[in-house]
């Protein structure tokens, strides 16, 4: 198959140590490699990297690992005065060794409780603790019976993308209620809703009862309200353990929407249960050329929450990067309205809606 | 006329044996598939360790630059790896999918007829996603990392039962190079939605990025083909915005060696004694 000339090269090049180059250079390449090698390993082992201990899973394990979440975590200690070391001294009382699951679970709860944040949570199997005094200490301020009666979106409203959506007051205004920004709408939705309101005086957008979802949608749903982009807030994240270690704040700016613009009155109906991502919205809208703000303040949830885990397996969320308007003034503790407006009962027996109609007069009038 | 003929024939086989003078570097590639067991710990999205198992596959190529320089080869290494972990109390699980891909160069030693050191390094680009359902807003992190690594191999060539069995520990180990690694309390939404990646990627080297990437394996000839079988133990840890990763895997693999040549364009063709279904 090869020629004699081509059998003794092969021969020369498959069998080894046969050329100078491999002989006078074996030693120092084998004195570099062993270098390298020993540089490497002295320097790997003096520089160990250690993992963490993790905290045990026995009641007082979960109980220090919880309170160091929230200790280095949580972004609202200092803005909310609260002395989380006292904090400890006070629940650590309150459980021994044996306490049980359940009762484990209720005092975790309640220390979390003391945050006074409807962003932190503890899930477990059996329950998810909460808080939600920032909506249940105030009046509703809103009945999702009311807004489907015939004088509202009666029974033949249309549905696009979340939105449920209706002509009230005679074919004048527009209405859109929006309970959740979990709901996905596209550019098509919201074009064809507006299309259907081009010859309202104005639009009413109620997101009362929406309790958040996705801060991006919040935010695409406000572009559609302003004509060039707007700073409309700042945002922060935790970039250590101290409870003041924050980063520099981000600019949280509002595009104007290329395409789909209403640039008339439009009115955000709000009250104490427009939470996380709504209120987000909400400080937004605040900056829109013709938007106003109609109903009780908003419940706030500035904080955008992370989750964390127990050893236990449980899972914390709480807030983590808080979030500011555009004067850099926390929106954790809610909007204050344009024009606030409470519900009145006489009204609501009546079949009114008493925010909606001051909504209503204020852009027909 | 004869004459004639007689000249044809000599250049006939004058050319003939110009193309057999010709040396081919073969590829010696392999494709092996097998089971890992994994056991990760990614602060970001949990402070506890997550273990499980996961379906490795791995595609390995190797060759002389120069067929007629045996002592510099080449070797490219493609892995994926798709993995579900829970965590110690069954609570929460992680799912992991991750590739990489390595090419690097060996100096080869032959120590002795039968045993070879490879010495050389390789540049790696990887790439991991970790999906935690149960997360709220901090649901996923990836791990993006490119990295300088320095590289060995032993080769040992043992007779059992009448077969030339190749038995090859293999390793790598990082040495320099840059990484993803989120601040733990930024959200996703602030760094891709927002583009603020501050402090989100880390020059990595032996003081915050320490690893081991070996495998073991055996060559086992057949008549018309070549069994591989290995045992690979990969260990991972980095650390950096005051957090420290882990990625630990172990597993088993089976595959098939086989070497073939690349005969493509003009100037590249296969020599007639190949054929080709192309034909």
């Amino acid at each position: 198959m090869f020629s004699r000339d081509v059998k003794i090269r092969r021969r020369k090049i498959l069998s080894a140590p046969k050329n100078d180059f491999f002989k006078t250079n074996t030693s120092f390449m084998k004195k570099i490699l062993l270098s390298i090698v020993s540089a490497c390993t002295l320097f790997w082992f003096s520089s160990c990297i250690d993992e963490p201990e993790i905290y045990a899973n026995d009641n007082q394990g979960n109980f220090e690992a919880l309170w160091d979440i929230i200790d280095t975590r949580y972004c609202y200690l200092s803005y909310k005065n609260i002395n989380w070391d006292s904090i400890h001294t006070a629940y650590a009382q309150k459980f021994n060794k044996n306490t049980s699951e359940q009762d484990m679970f209720n005092i975790l709860g309640e220390m979390l409780a003391e945050l006074k944040d409807g962003h932190v949570n503890l899930y477990s199997d059996f329950d998810r603790s909460r808080y939600w005094k920032w909506f249940t200490d105030y009046p509703d301020n809103f009945n999702p019976d009311l807004i489907y009666t015939d004088r509202y979106l009666s029974d033949d409203y249309q549905i696009a993308g979340g939105m449920r959506y209706a002509k009230i007051a005679n074919g004048k205004v527009g209405y859109i209620y929006y309970g959740d920004f979990s709901s996905y709408f596209t550019d098509a939705n919201i074009s064809y809703i507006l299309n259907s309101f081009r010859d309202c005086n104005g639009l009413i957008i109620d997101v009362r009862g929406n309790g958040g979802g996705y801060l991006s949608l919040a935010g695409q749903l406000a572009s559609y309200f302003f004509s060039k982009e707007t700073l409309t807030g700042y945002m922060q994240h935790k970039n250590g353990n101290g409870h003041d270690d924050f980063s520099k704040p981000v600019e949280l700016k509002t595009s104007a929407h290329k395409t789909i613009q209403w640039q008339r009155p439009v009115i955000i109906l709000s009250n104490r249960h427009a939470y996380s991502a709504t209120n987000s919205f909400i400080s937004r809208m605040k900056l829109a050329p013709y938007a106003l703000i109609v109903g009780d303040k908003s419940g706030g949830g500035g904080g955008m929450p992370l989750s964390s885990e127990l050893p236990n397996g449980w899972m914390v969320r709480f807030s983590s990067s808080p979030m500011f308007d555009a004067g850099m003034n926390h929106i954790e503790w809610g909007i204050d309205p344009d024009v606030k407006v409470d519900m009145s009962s006489e009204d609501q027996t009546n079949g009114y809606d008493t925010i909606i109609e001051k909504a209503v007069q204020i852009l027909t009038r | 006329m004869r004459k004639t003929t007689i000249y044809l024939l000599l250049m006939l086989s004058a050319c003939m044996q110009a193309q057999t003078d010709k040396l081919y570097p073969l590829i010696t590639a392999a494709d092996q598939i097998g089971l890992s067991s994994i056991q990760l710990r990614d602060p970001y999205l949990s402070p506890l360790y997550y273990n499980g198992a996961g379906l490795k596959y791995v595609h390995t190529q190797q060759r002389f630059f120069n067929p007629e320089n045996n002592t510099l080869s080449m070797e490219s290494k493609a892995s994926a790896l798709v993995g579900y972990t829970v965590n110690e109390p069954y609570s929460a699980a992680i799912m992991y999918v991750g590739g990489d891909y390595r090419w690097g160069a060996f100096y080869h030693f032959r120590l002795q007829p039968r045993l070879q050191l490879l010495a050389g390094g390789n540049i790696n680009a990887g790439f991991g996603y970790k999906y935690n359902s149960r997360n709220v807003n901090n649901p996923v992190n990836v791990d993006v990392a490119v990295n300088l690594n320095l590289a060995g191999k032993l080769r040992y060539d043992a007779q059992i039962f009448k077969r030339t069995v190749r038995l090859t520990y293999a390793f790598d180990s990082p040495l320099a190079g840059c990484m993803y690694v989120p601040l733990v309390d930024a959200s996703y939404y602030e760094m891709f939605g927002l583009g603020n990646m501050t402090d989100a990627v880390h020059f990595s080297s032996l003081h915050n990025k320490q690893g081991l990437n070996s495998e073991f394996t055996m060559d086992v000839p057949f008549n018309r083909s070549v069994l591989r079988v290995g045992l690979h133990v990969n260990n991972l840890k980095y650390q950096a915005n005051d957090i420290i990763f882990k990625f630990q895997e172990v597993g088993f693999t089976l595959g098939w060696k086989y070497n073939f040549y690349v005969f493509s364009g003009r100037k590249n063709q296969a020599p007639k004694n190949f054929i080709s279904t192309e034909e």
